[in-house]
């Protein structure tokens, strides 16, 4: 797929969650005891044959960069194109601080979509999207049809796109094409979801990012795609059945792990014909001691459990001392947690050490934080 | 481009002692240690020593072996003027070139290979021993004896040395006698197939070896006994330390064992890491029936049964009610529901459908062995396969 280039917006991370966005943006949030969410999003795109690829970046980005690297994992450290890293350029008109919305955003790397590529069709997608786009369907619909945009969308009243928070839905006709669209909604009473992703030609983003620039228009939805569905755009639809989630809070990151200890669901996120790559630790194997008791768990590779683990996702590197119960928690990387401690529905951030004996237990809806780094 | 210390690694033995179990790979593209394959060893302790440039002899069933290779980016071995280079036999014009006849002739016609390197010495290795070990200092040794052969040896029991090839020390410290598996051993040194050459003298002694009719070309039958006699200064590099030898299938079982218990063999030491090229695959699942002790699970993997004393590869799948005790299962091996795995090594990709029972443990029975089954093959429901049966092909459920 020489002739598309592929967008991911990594440049926010939403104040909800909390600790967990300190430090990290939200394509950087660590999934399913291995993987970053963006690793979804490049590995669609890998698998759909897309090798060049611009990663939108603001603030933040040092984690990100750090998972990126050169973009190898993905085979996208080619010799021409590839991935790209798009920090801000330091345009003295754009220092606002942060990009307010996506044509913001857009416009801020005007002169790379205009000049520097050269692919005649864009897939826009966000890093913090969980959900294993068929994109190759996807870009073969769009080729197929007289589509201005096409949009991804999720089936109305869908049971695997869950809406913790407002997001933007469309109606559609008995095509697919959309009518109407409806900004900011908090529940899915209306019309089909939006993924936030979408195919369209290079030269209709450069008129919609011209024109957003002209009224200093910040945002996609509300501002440009209401705007030329106005003027007779034709928006057409690609519907994606699977799993899906924007992560944006807390709950939404406990809710998106927790999910993945359902095989059905584990296996929509992860298809054996569009794998999902990610940055290789070369940890060792995982060590059960004598005396381990695990249920229902997903644990990467290089841990040493000998506690007890109950509905839980453990990252890479992490040690569970003896006679220590874990249940509904979210421990990430390199985490050590001593003997006899006692955890229920708490999210550990990297590198963190709980001495022997400590006792801490959150909710299902509130679950503890525990941050980066820290020593209990 | 010249180097001081290139590495050799013959990797191109059968492994004919592990049955079935190498009839389509070679040995040192065996699974160990879980996410492991025995090459792993000798290329990560190449990679942690500094040793960037290494050629791989390959020969027996080499597909495999070269794909899971590659360009060495797996051990960090990846870099400019340095690498991994698989080395096949090749036809060369008049004399049409030949497989290689033994260890030395391997490295005779790669001749070639080392001198566009002109490496000041060569590290032969072989790809079919666990341990670590910094080659490095051995080459330091090397250097301060103003040797030129340096063999690693390594203690052990006298009742076992007319199994290995025995260097007996002088005085000084220097090698003055070698001898391939003696009946009646004077020496409790074992050497462990690992030498490290001064290559200009190396380079000389193949070049004469080849050029003597019924030589067998070997390094322990020949180079050293030939370098021996001329008079060459040859010292030993004393190692202490974990070595095994996995050429047979109880070394293989026993040595995969030792993996679980760190202070035999410390994987998770990550001041010397053991690198392997791994697939990328989600996490290890864990269900709610499993149940899991002393145990090694690599990612991939679906655990639904009981493990107890079991080495697991990637993406290995252990149904309900299922039973795997002292065992390895390769990558993508399967048990099946209510199925019975007991002191067995299971091949890659294999599938034990449910209920069936293969091996059992120890009980004094006469005959009794590990039980194998090799790669690629079913072995259909309520089957019993015995103890110590070497299984070939798939048996149909009853």
């Amino acid at each position: 797929m020489k002739n598309i280039h592929g967008i991911i917006y990594a440049y926010n991370s939403f104040p909800e969650l909390r600790e967990l966005g300190a430090h990290r943006t939200g394509a950087s949030l660590p999934f399913c005891g291995r993987y970053r969410l963006i690793d979804i999003a490049l590995s669609s795109m890998q698998n759909a044959g897309i090798h060049d690829v611009g990663v939108i970046m603001q603030k933040g980005y040092q984690s990100l960069m750090d998972h990126l690297g050169a973009g190898k994992t993905w085979d996208m450290a080619r010799k021409v194109g590839g991935m790209n890293m798009l920090p801000p350029y330091g345009l003295p008109d754009s220092n606002k601080g942060f990009y307010e919305g996506t044509m913001e955003a857009l416009n801020a790397i005007g002169t790379y979509l205009s000049d520097d590529i050269k692919a005649e069709y864009i897939v826009l997608t966000r890093g913090d999207i969980c959900a294993n786009v068929d994109m190759s369907a996807l870009i073969n619909a769009h080729l197929a049809s007289d589509n201005d945009i096409t949009a991804v969308c999720t089936p109305p009243k869908s049971a695997t796109y869950v809406h913790n928070h407002a997001h933007h839905r469309v109606e559609l006709d008995e095509n697919g094409i959309v009518t109407g669209i409806y900004i900011n909604q908090t529940t899915d009473e209306r019309g089909y979801g939006l993924l936030e992703t979408y195919i369209l030609s290079r030269a209709k983003l450069l008129e919609i990012m011209r024109w957003c620039a002209e009224g200093n228009r910040l945002h996609f939805h509300k501002d440009a795609l209401i705007h030329f569905l106005k003027e007779g755009w034709k928006i057409g639809s690609f519907i994606h059945e699977g799993f899906a989630r924007h992560i944006t809070c807390v709950s939404d990151f406990w809710d998106a792990n927790m999910d993945m200890l359902d095989p059905e669901l584990r296996e929509q996120v992860f298809p054996c014909d569009r794998p999902v790559s990610t940055r290789e630790r070369s940890d060792v194997s995982t060590y059960y001691a004598a005396g381990s008791k695990v249920r229902n768990s997903l644990v990467a590779d290089g841990c040493v459990i000998e506690g007890e683990l109950e509905n839980c996702i453990v990252f890479g590197g992490v040690k569970v001392g003896a006679g220590s119960v874990l249940q509904n928690c979210i421990i990430l990387h390199d985490t050590v947690i001593g003997e006899n401690v006692s955890l229920n529905c708490v999210i550990s951030d990297k590198n963190v050490t709980i001495a022997p004996y400590n006792s801490l237990k959150g909710n299902r809806r509130l679950p503890i934080v525990i941050p980066k780094g820290s020593k209990i | 481009m010249k180097k001081k210390c290139v590495a050799m690694l013959l990797a191109g033995g059968q492994g004919s002692r592990l049955y079935a179990l190498t009839r389509n790979v070679a040995k040192p593209n065996m699974p160990f240690g879980g996410k492991y394959r025995i090459i792993d060893f000798p290329l990560s302790n190449c990679a942690n020593s500094g040793i960037d440039t290494v050629g791989v002899l390959t020969q027996y069933r080499p597909l495999q072996l070269n794909a899971y290779v590659g360009n060495g980016a797996a051990w960090d071995l990846d870099s400019n003027g340095g690498g991994v280079y698989i080395l096949p036999p090749y036809q060369t014009s008049g004399e049409q070139g030949s497989w290689f006849r033994g260890t030395a002739n391997a490295i005779y016609q790669n001749i070639g290979f080392l001198d566009m390197y002109e490496p000041e010495y060569v590290l032969i290795l072989s790809g079919d021993h666990i341990y670590k070990m910094d080659y490095d200092d051995m080459l330091r040794v090397h250097i301060e004896n103003k040797a030129d052969c340096t063999i690693a040896v390594l203690r052990v029991p006298m009742s076992d040395a007319s199994r290995f090839g025995i260097m007996t020390l002088d005085d000084t410290g220097r090698i003055c006698k070698f001898t391939e598996k003696p009946k009646e051993p004077d020496s409790d040194l074992a050497s462990m197939g690992i030498y490290i050459f001064t290559w200009d003298k190396l380079r000389q002694y193949l070049i004469e070896d080849e050029n003597t009719p019924g030589s067998d070309n070997d390094f322990g039958k020949n180079i050293i006994p030939n370098m021996l006699n001329a008079g060459e200064r040859m010292y030993p590099y004393h190692f202490e330390g974990y070595w095994r030898d996995v050429g047979t299938i109880g070394s293989y079982w026993d040595a995969n064992m030792d993996m679980l218990s760190p202070e035999e063999f410390d994987l998770y030491d990550k001041k010397w890491p053991i690198r392997a090229h791994s697939p990328i695959s989600v996490p290890q699942y864990i269900g709610e029936t499993a149940n899991i002790a002393h145990s090694i699970v690599t990612e991939g993997c679906v655990i639904e049964g009981e493990l107890e004393n079991a080495i697991l590869s990637n993406s290995v799948k252990v149904g309900k009610g299922a039973k795997v005790r002292y065992s390895i299962l390769m990558q993508g091996a399967e048990v099946g529901d209510g199925a019975d795995v007991e002191y067995a090594i299971i091949g890659e990709n294999t599938k034990i459908a449910a209920g069936a029972k293969v091996g059992e443990a120890p009980g004094g029975k006469a005959g009794w062995g590990i039980t194998t089954c090799g790669p690629d093959i079913t072995i259909g429901a309520g089957c019993t396969v015995e103890a110590g049966a070497m299984i070939y092909d798939s048996m149909e459920a009853k």
